[in-house]
């Protein structure tokens, strides 16, 4: 039986860039199967415009409800999210409401729906840290436990929601980020200009956001100590925080001085897309880029300048190494990959970007 | 160690079950406490009452949230609370119990990066469509420090994955609140006003949406009540199920039904003596199903799951639903067993031995 009527609507609730990204091939699934759904932008106010064009970016269909919340602290900013989802909610009633990740608005809008007694679906489900510093570890593991549906990536985000006994049904579907570099790196290589710009032919890649990292000074200035000394050139598109706090301890001049480094401003999706497939090695600390490195498309090696990661999956097949935060070790895991020219497996541990695919039939399913 | 205790409490059961938590912590110099009201209770004068017939200190703040839907006072709370906690700088947030308050305190401690102690912990009926169960479960998986009433509750915790070092088997700060309060409720003459004798009426409450909110249901649970005629049944109506009874045309009816008196919303001590002295107690609240038990009165539980599973499983506890003829059959046999209060006074009590609450702040201190 075919279902079509609208009563049958799911409510899909997207927020920051990287759940975009995740979101868009269910989004696109739902679209090839003309499955009715109601798309929410929820952002927070110093991104959400940036947020929006990049839904356009990507071609996705604009969203029905769009608003950004503007709070500068995390209690008050999922407490308005709630409220505004829930108004959402309530007027269009769907039947069930899917959301991606772990951010504050992602447990905002789990609770708000879950409040009125509307099934949630968690995509990317099971994911852990185990370490409880970190606001998401707290969030995931709230959504959840308060999921109907959870969407796990992998065999271990599975064992990790059984082993917490989440009362909700847990579907193994590979995780939405391969369908997403499938689909986006077309529309990249079209439209990137950006490897015109880059002096090397044989680079690393490098991405540091996490506060942990670029609001640590002495780690910012172990990676500009290891990038200087890099057994390869270094492409780097750095924050302007960061730029701005090396210019003040005076860093930014060894940069200058090191001809192995690029330094960019930050890049777009596409652009970095296309980075990361013409790069020899990604140096990250994004939970995503780990991801998106074993895309089969991409295919590089990763060095994972964090402490911990969420995703083992990558380490376990030889994809990712946590390396930490020391120069030293940096450097040496960097010397190591370059000439071992780590051999990587042919197919990715997060699936083979049919996820998006399997989470909307399941959803069809439940729903019929 | 000097320590800054924040106790959240909102709605009435947790103002009984932090009466006693709040007398331990007043003994202690070394302990600031910061009790903070939500205002989840609709009635600003009636929970005023209530802090006073439970001789609880003025709370520091009264957040006056007020009723509305769960979402929108679920976020409203977590708003106002985490301002709360910014001024108060607790270095524990201490939330008692399953209600909105529960979860909002919660969720506002996580993410003021503040450690969560929930007292009552672990409780589980396994029945998602209770919006406690979500509060409960939500909150158990915020929390650093989880305080059982009884062993079945660490069990259901360690079940979930949350690692031993955090859970305390602390016993139920609600019994020793009833053996605080049961000398004062001695003297209340609760009987005396009523006219009745003891051993002769039975009490029924009835609050939950899932019971009154339903014409069918509700009916179901009326007629059983009217179908009792040997049975004197005192009923303190909930001014929203005295709302849906109007709006159902039920309440005429059961007006005029001699044997079921309907009354005011009784206070906590002449609940208790009416309790106590009941031959048996209908009821659908959850701290009713526990008091019933300590009293050695036979329940009547008006759900198909309940969360104390320990009073069930003695055979004090019966789950019935809302099907007037299985409540009526319940009710009969149980009236059949003259020696059941004496038998049912001889049962093991897994809650502790009233000395929950001394042990909730020792543990607070050394964990500290």
């Amino acid at each position: 039986m075919e279902v079509s009527l609208i009563d049958s609507r799911c409510m899909i609730v997207v927020g920051t860039r990287p759940e975009i990204i995740k979101m868009a091939p269910i989004i696109r699934e739902f679209e090839r199967q003309a499955f009715p759904y109601i798309l929410v932008h929820c952002g927070q106010h110093y991104d959400y415009n940036m947020s929006q064009q990049f839904i356009e970016e990507l071609e996705l269909p604009k969203p029905d409800y769009g608003f950004e919340v503007r709070a500068y602290s995390p209690g008050v900013q999922t407490g308005r999210i709630i409220m505004r989802i829930e108004r959402v909610v309530r007027a269009e009633k769907p039947r069930i409401v899917l959301v991606e990740g772990d951010t504050n608005g992602v447990l905002a809008s789990a609770l708000a729906a879950v409040k009125l007694n509307v099934p949630v679906a968690h995509v990317e489900a099971g994911l852990r840290s185990f370490d409880l510093r970190m606001p998401e570890e707290h969030n995931r593991r709230l959504v959840d436990h308060l999921s109907k549906y959870l969407f796990a990536p992998t065999e271990t985000a599975r064992r990790n929601l059984e082993r917490e006994s989440v009362w909700g049904q847990i579907y193994v579907t590979g995780n939405t980020v391969i369908d997403a570099v499938a689909q986006h790196m077309p529309l990249a290589l079209e439209r990137s200009t950006v490897m015109s710009r880059i002096r090397f032919k044989h680079f690393a890649l490098v991405t540091a956001h996490r506060a942990e990292n670029v609001d640590d000074f002495s780690v910012l200035s172990n990676f500009v100590e290891a990038f200087s000394e890099a057994p390869l050139p270094v492409v780097y598109p750095i924050h302007p925080r960061s730029r701005k706090r090396l210019r003040q301890r005076k860093m930014l001049s060894r940069f200058a001085e090191a001809e192995n480094v690029q330094l960019l401003p930050p890049l777009g999706y596409f652009d970095f897309l296309v980075l990361m497939k013409n790069c020899d090695m990604i140096i990250t600390d994004s939970g995503g880029i780990q991801e998106e490195a074993t895309a089969p498309s991409i295919r590089k090696p990763v060095l994972v300048i964090r402490l911990s990661t969420e995703r083992p999956e990558a380490v376990e097949v030889g994809f990712a190494n946590v390396v930490g935060v020391e120069k030293e070790r940096m450097l040496k895991a960097m010397e190591h990959t370059v000439n071992e020219k780590a051999k990587l497996p042919r197919t990715s541990p997060y699936g083979d970007g049919t996820a998006a695919k399997k989470i909307v039939g399941v959803l069809r399913e439940v729903l019929q | 160690m000097y320590m800054k205790l924040m106790l959240v409490v909102g709605a009435r059961p947790q103002i009984i079950k932090s009466a006693p938590i709040t007398r331990e912590a007043l003994k202690h110099r070394e302990i600031e406490l910061q009790l903070v009201h939500t205002g989840q209770h609709y009635d600003f004068e009636m929970s005023k009452i209530f802090f006073e017939e439970m001789d609880l200190p003025e709370p520091m703040v009264n957040l006056g949230v007020g009723s509305g839907t769960h979402a929108w006072q679920t976020g409203n709370m977590m708003i106002k609370l985490e301002k709360t906690i910014i001024k108060g700088k607790p270095d524990l947030v201490m939330v008692p119990g399953d209600t909105n308050s529960t979860l909002a305190g919660a969720l506002a401690a996580i993410k003021r990066n503040t450690p969560v102690a929930h007292v009552e912990a672990g409780a589980r009926s396994y029945d998602m469509q209770m919006p406690e169960e979500i509060n409960r479960r939500l909150t158990d998986h915020c929390s650093s420090l989880l305080f059982t009433p009884s062993n079945k509750c660490v069990r259901n915790l360690q079940g979930e994955g949350i690692s031993k070092k955090y859970i305390r088997l602390s016993g139920d700060t609600m019994y020793d609140a009833m053996l605080q309060h049961l000398p004062t409720a001695a003297k209340s003459g609760v009987l005396r006003k009523l006219g009745v004798d003891k051993d002769l009426y039975g009490i029924l409450t009835l609050h939950r949406p899932e019971n009154v909110d339903t014409a069918e249901t509700l009916r179901g649970i009326m007629k059983a009540m009217m179908m009792l005629t040997d049975l004197t049944v005192f009923f303190p109506v909930h001014p929203r199920t005295r709302e849906r009874l109007a709006k159902f045309q039920l309440l005429n009816q059961l007006e005029a039904t001699s044997h079921v008196k309907c009354v005011d919303p009784v206070g906590y001590h002449d609940m208790l003596w009416l309790v106590k002295h009941a031959k048996l107690v209908f009821t659908d609240s959850g701290g009713l199903q526990k008091e019933a038990f300590w009293l050695g009165t036979p329940c009547v539980t008006l759900r198909s799951r309940t969360e104390w599973t320990e009073t069930t499983r003695q055979g004090a506890n019966v789950l019935v639903g809302s099907n007037s003829r299985k409540i009526v059959a319940v009710t009969r046999n149980i009236m059949a067993q003259r020696d059941i209060k004496s038998r049912l006074r001889k049962l093991k009590n897994p809650f502790g031995d009233g000395q929950a609450s001394k042990k909730i702040i020792a543990e607070t201190l050394r964990w500290r």
